[in-house]
């Protein structure tokens, strides 16, 4: 008798219907692979970065709950996967914290009060008084 | 040895499910810190995408989508094996997991070999930061530089996850390990982990600047 018989009439789950369940999350993945795909060929203006870190948020929310079993996990091991997504959020909240408040470095932030939307390509237009880290490129005296 | 001779649980562990516990508990804790790893590669990506928006567009359009779009599509349909492995082991269905297992790693094998193609692609289109960089803009250097680092440490990841399934699947082939081995889960969360990184670097890499 093989493995998947002698499970079935143990009353576990076949092979197939692994398969199955399994698939059916794979496909719910790859519609999102796919959608995340067409965005980028489509116009969808300036949310098109928003959008696809969305779906790419949705896919792990999806590998993390159903195929990394955290659904069935112990509130331990929950409170582990939280913990290294919350270190993430401060990590991503103090440097852009940083990044879009201050303008000394000629970052092209709406946030910044002499910044310019095309970025650093700009810097000429920003106070260079207002540059106290401002690097020096001439040659060496 | 049979699994009914099976030693039940290592020391120091006083039961098997206090043993698969720690296990996964520890390879969680592991991965928390993989996650501030790779979380600081992409901080510092997304930092250099605020201030150079224009050039990392640019830069963005001379990846190759076709291969970045195969190797997802690959990785997540590894993920799907590696869960049926996990599944087959808890039911102790011995030929599912090992069928399971090494059709992961094969999945694995070939994501490497496409990225392989790829930088090989990148070198010919002169993409590595250096003195013969195709790109004018300097910001474009940053973007590529990212690149390679980011998709070079994911490919090792990923090299070091074959090398663990393929050991764990030939490990239960022999049979010096049993099929619902404590193994199986902290190896799998790994190469779930791995594939996770990889969704999030292909929207980052791969699709802006796209027309």
């Amino acid at each position: 008798m093989n493995d998947t018989a002698r499970h079935t009439r143990q009353g576990g789950p076949s092979a197939r219907r692994i398969w199955l369940r399994n698939g059916a999350i794979w496909l719910a993945l790859m519609a999102l692979f796919g959608i995340s795909l067409g965005s980028a060929y489509l116009d969808v203006g300036d949310a098109s970065p928003i959008l696809r870190l969305g779906i790419a948020i949705v896919q792990v929310v999806i590998l993390w709950g159903l195929f990394m079993d955290l659904r069935r996990s112990s509130w331990l091991v929950r409170l582990c996967a939280v913990t290294g997504v919350f270190w993430l959020i401060f990590m991503f909240s103090l440097t852009f914290g940083d990044y879009l408040t201050r303008n000394w470095n000629g970052s092209g932030t709406s946030l910044a009060p002499y910044a310019t939307r095309n970025g650093a390509g700009e810097r000429g237009a920003y106070p260079q008084d207002r540059l106290p880290l401002a690097p020096q490129y001439g040659p060496r005296e | 040895m049979s699994d009914a001779a099976r030693i039940l649980h290592d020391p120091p562990w006083p039961s098997v499910p206090r043993q698969r516990e720690a296990a996964t508990f520890g390879m969680w804790v592991f991965l928390a810190s993989e996650a501030l790893f790779f979380g600081a590669l992409i901080a510092g990506y997304a930092v250099y995408r605020v201030l150079y928006p224009h050039d990392f567009a640019i830069a963005s359009q001379q990846t190759n989508i076709l291969y970045g779009s195969i190797n997802t599509g690959l990785l997540i349909t590894s993920s799907f094996t590696m869960t049926v492995a996990v599944q087959a082991s808890e039911a102790r269905m011995r030929r599912l997991l090992i069928f399971a297992l090494v059709l992961t790693a094969a999945i694995g094998i070939a994501f490497i070999a496409v990225k392989m193609l790829e930088y090989k692609d990148d070198l010919d289109k002169h993409l590595l930061p250096g003195a013969h960089f195709a790109l004018p803009s300097a910001a474009t250097r940053l973007f590529f530089g990212l690149y390679w680092v980011m998709t070079g440490v994911h490919a090792i990841h990923l090299a070091v996850g074959c090398l663990l399934t393929l050991a764990l699947a030939w490990a239960i082939a022999s049979r010096h390990e049993v099929s619902d081995s404590s193994k199986v889960s902290p190896i799998a969360l790994y190469w779930h982990f791995v594939d996770t990184i990889w969704i999030i670097l292909y929207a980052l890499i791969y699709l802006p600047g796209r027309p």
